[in-house]
């Protein structure tokens, strides 16, 4: 193994990368490409992020009776029940509409400026709530139940039983004797309609299902004479988290996942050198050059490679608005750090396929495989090795995944904490170091198989 | 013509199947890329966050509870509380925070349904370590235990007593009206704090209820309905995304034929005896249209045998798939000629992910709207594609359901195919 051989072969290597037509303006594009298709679909996107949701309503709640509408229209009862909701709209349409209008109005904090929860939408029957849910015009739909306003008055007549031993009418009755009973033990029953596998559906109803409960809890209404506890969202720690578009959420597992994909087309060039009609490897076999050489050189022409795709990687990110809260610096050079698992995929890929379509495809998919194993895209299942034995930041031990057998899942990790949140080296180290060490355990191996495969 | 452009389809294919490697492409791959998400995302992956069988979420706990206000007052609970043997652990010795988690960790009483343990508790000293936790996702979420936990517990349950059995246990100021506010530290963008913090609001009720039993009845109920009638989990959802993924992946195959006809000289000998452009682009898209078509047979019947929930309308899945070929055709008679050498054969590798991405299947897109119901991605062929699989797979529709897709995806794909074939004609024997 000479010095001269290596850089001989990584010379020849680059001349014949270049000289291909594509390579140079591929190398440009694609980082440009790759980044811009996920702006272009998410950037918009508020999933997770004060989303507005389309909510449909299906309304056959029939209101209140005649007889109780006239009463609750008595001033006297309405100036003796002011806990109780007694627009005149409300006593003409029911507790049904005033949900609804609570629902129009709610938003995510009380700033003038937040966004609303919901875009509510109206429908007259459930077919064309089911359509419109189908074709995905609609997030989630609710259909309140004919007897809603009867069962809503049901819930407070009971509670009052329960807290004071008799009923709510009975209360008032006391002033208004001919004030008719309230109903109790009435069940009503609301429908929460959606699409179960779609995401925005999964959010919604969550919010839906959390926000009815706390309407129908009683204790909101009447104050509770006990104990009550509440469960509450630390908005302080929320303002030092970042907020990010969903665009951005992404960047750093898209970086991470297009260092290892992008110089896969180098094991094009791999498998080229032995394909039975260019002879290539025939003739590098009966040279004294070895095939450490040969692998050397072939690695060192890489890097260049990598290093540029990676600064336009970072360039196209921040060009379309990626905002970082960490170190980018710090970022870049973790992402460079990637480097020996890449050129690890060429060798293992080379070692196995000489036909470049088939390498093409097993890159293809073998690619975005590994992508989703190490949560570069969405999140991964946890399968755990060993309980809490992965030190991470402030002395903790976190389980080992199977995935932690990736380097990719450590450079996700250490590149997603540094730039969304601001890890320093110190706080990621551990990631790294698993990253470095497997990364070369890899690059060793899969550099083996491949002089065991092609110069054998 | 056709007699031609039917020979040469032949050679082709031969051709094609001669390489071993091709088997691998077209009967292997497929069903290994369905394999492994099958394994990822499939029954029993422990991905379902959200149904009862799902993942273990590991949660932090910085616990306050103050039991020595209570001194004077506690002591009065004491046979109450050890009535409640559903529970492990005494609160009043210990402080209902530290009886909250040790029940968490250690029974399986606090489970909303015969479950087996979804949550674990860690104690965290201070907000700081709570934060770098939960933003390196070691915590979905940390929440904290205020001091008057278990004042206001005590409160609940001298009322509860009171209405019951009309008498208090204590009459100290301290337990008249209480309220405690359990505080949650989460990054609120990470999906399993959502998950997370429903698990614990649904344990810590049920805590309170086992001892101040001040949960109330509600006779409202919600129904949650599914506009599908099966149990589908994220693998039967992603499934036209990696559908689109499979055909992107073929689309590689007339650059491979046309290279390898460039290497023996076979494109020149053409060109001398006059062989029309018209039946090498027919024999080069008949070629690429079989051999994609078995990838796709080979793709569902994966997809049926790995176990689909629903009654799959597999003829008009196919048929669908067969349409959505078109495309690819595009895309692969535009790249042999435009494109040469490795690049033409990475390509397709390159667009696969993204332009899954582009079908909403992963993760919902936008509504931009262009004319209409029309969105702006529809322009992409492979979302009419992926829109008319999903309704097919999960709705059961019907073909008159999806023409609205299918007239988009003919719509947009037949000029892309009719130009890739002009420009080929044009080009075919001048590279």
């Amino acid at each position: 193994m000479s010095r001269l051989q290596i850089l001989g072969i990584a010379k020849r290597m680059g001349i014949q990368t270049m000289r291909s037509t594509w390579t140079i303006p591929y190398l440009i594009l694609f980082p440009l490409f790759f980044i811009g298709v996920y702006w272009f679909a998410f950037s918009t996107s508020n999933i997770g992020n004060n989303q507005t949701f389309n909510l449909g309503i299906l309304n056959q709640d029939a209101g209140f009776g005649d007889e109780m509408k006239t009463f609750l229209n008595n001033e006297s009862i309405q100036n003796e029940m002011e806990w109780f909701p007694h627009s005149p709209e409300i006593i003409e349409k029911g507790f049904g509409f005033e949900v609804i209008n609570v629902l129009k109005d709610l938003q995510y904090t009380t700033d003038s400026e937040s966004e609303n929860l919901f875009n509510i939408h109206n429908f007259n029957t459930s077919n064309e709530l089911e359509l419109a849910l189908e074709k995905r015009n609609l997030d989630v739909a609710l259909v309140f139940p004919q007897n809603y306003t009867n069962a809503s008055l049901s819930i407070a007549n009971n509670y009052w039983f329960t807290e004071y031993e008799f009923y709510l009418h009975e209360l008032l009755q006391a002033n208004f004797s001919d004030f008719p009973d309230f109903p109790t033990n009435v069940n009503g029953t609301i429908q929460i309609i959606g699409d179960n596998n779609y995401l925005n559906y999964k959010i919604s109803n969550s919010i839906l299902s959390v926000f009815l409960s706390q309407y129908h809890d009683m204790s909101n209404i009447f104050g509770t004479t006990g104990g009550k506890l509440l469960l509450n969202v630390n908005e302080d720690f929320q303002i030092n988290i970042p907020k990010y578009s969903f665009f951005e959420m992404m960047v750093p597992g898209l970086i991470m996942f297009a260092i290892i994909i992008e110089p896969s087309l180098f094991s094009m060039f791999l498998c080229n050198e032995f394909k039975a009609d260019s002879r290539t490897f025939d003739r590098i076999k009966i040279s004294p050059l070895s095939p450490r050489s040969y692998v050397f050189g072939s690695l060192l022409i890489q890097i260049p490679i990598l290093l540029i795709q990676t600064l336009l990687l970072f360039l196209a990110s921040l060009l379309l608005g990626f905002q970082p809260y960490g170190n980018i610096v710090l970022g870049f050079l973790i992402a460079c750090l990637m480097f020996p698992f890449a050129a690890s995929l060429n060798y293992i890929t080379a070692a196995f396929f000489s036909d470049e379509n088939v390498a093409g495809t097993v890159t293809g998919f073998g690619a975005p495989i590994l992508g989703f194993m190490t949560g570069a895209f969405v999140d991964t299942p946890k399968i755990v090795l060993f309980q809490n034995s992965f030190p991470i930041a402030s002395g903790m031990a976190r389980d080992f995944l199977l995935w932690d057998l990736i380097p990719l899942t450590h450079g996700v990790n250490a590149i997603r904490q540094v730039l969304l949140y601001d890890f320093t080296l110190e706080m990621v180290i551990y990631d790294l170091i698993a990253m470095l060490i497997l990364s070369g355990v890899y690059l060793i191996l899969f550099i083996l198989i491949y002089i065991k495969m092609r110069f054998k | 013509m056709v007699r031609k452009a039917h020979i040469y389809t032949i050679r082709c294919l031969k051709q094609t199947f001669r390489n071993w490697e091709a088997y691998i492409q077209i009967f292997i791959i497929p069903v290994v890329l369905l394999l492994s998400f099958a394994w990822l995302y499939g029954e029993g992956s422990g991905y379902d966050v959200g149904h009862e069988h799902g993942d273990h979420f590991k949660v932090g706990v910085i616990n306050q509870d103050n039991l020595t206000s209570l001194t004077d007052v506690l002591p009065l609970f004491n046979s109450h509380i050890k009535d409640n043997e559903t529970l492990i652990g005494n609160p009043i010795e210990e402080g209902f925070g530290k009886i909250f988690i040790d029940n968490i960790n250690g029974s399986k009483n606090l489970l909303p349904s015969n479950d087996s343990r979804r949550m674990s508790i860690l104690n965290i000293d201070n907000i700081e370590e709570a934060a770098t936790a939960v933003q390196n996702r070691f915590l979905s979420l940390c929440f904290v235990i205020p001091n008057n936990f278990t004042q206001t517990l005590l409160a609940g349950i001298n009322h509860k007593i009171n209405i019951t059995e009309g008498y208090t246990v204590s009459n100290s100021t301290k337990l008249k009206l209480s309220e405690a506010s359990v505080e949650l530290i989460g990054d609120m963008s990470y999906f399993r704090f959502t998950e997370a913090m429903n698990l614990l609001e649904e344990q810590l009720r049920h805590f309170i209820f086992f001892f101040s039993g001040l949960e109330l009845e509600s006779k409202v109920d919600l129904e949650h309905i599914k506009i599908t009638t099966d149990n589908f989990t994220e693998f039967h959802t992603f499934i036209p995304a990696f559908f689109v993924m499979t055909l992107l992946m073929s689309s590689a195959g007339i650059t491979y034929i046309l290279a390898f006809e460039r290497d023996r000289g076979t494109i020149d000998r053409l060109k001398l005896s006059n062989f029309p452009k018209d039946d090498l682009v027919l024999g080069l898209t008949l070629t690429q249209f079989i051999t994609t078509a078995l990838q796709i047979i080979v793709f569902f019947l994966t997809v049926y045998f790995l176990g689909f929930p629903g009654k799959i309308d597999l003829f008009l899945a196919v048929f669908v798939a067969l349409l959505s070929i078109v495309p690819v055709l595009a895309i692969g008679i535009l790249s042999s000629v435009q494109l040469k050498g490795e690049i033409a054969f990475f390509l397709p590798g390159m667009l696969s992910l993204p332009l899954s991405f582009l079908t909403g299947s992963f993760i919902p897109l936008p509504k931009i709207n262009l004319i209409g119901e029309i969105q702006v991605w529809h322009l992409n062929p492979f979302y009419s594609s992926s829109e008319a699989l999903r309704k097919i797979l999960f709705l059961n529709y019907g073909l008159n359901q999806i023409t609205f897709e299918l007239l988009l995806l003919i719509g947009v794909s037949l000029p892309m195919l009719i130009l890739s074939a002009l420009l080929f004609r044009k080009k075919i024997y001048l590279t």
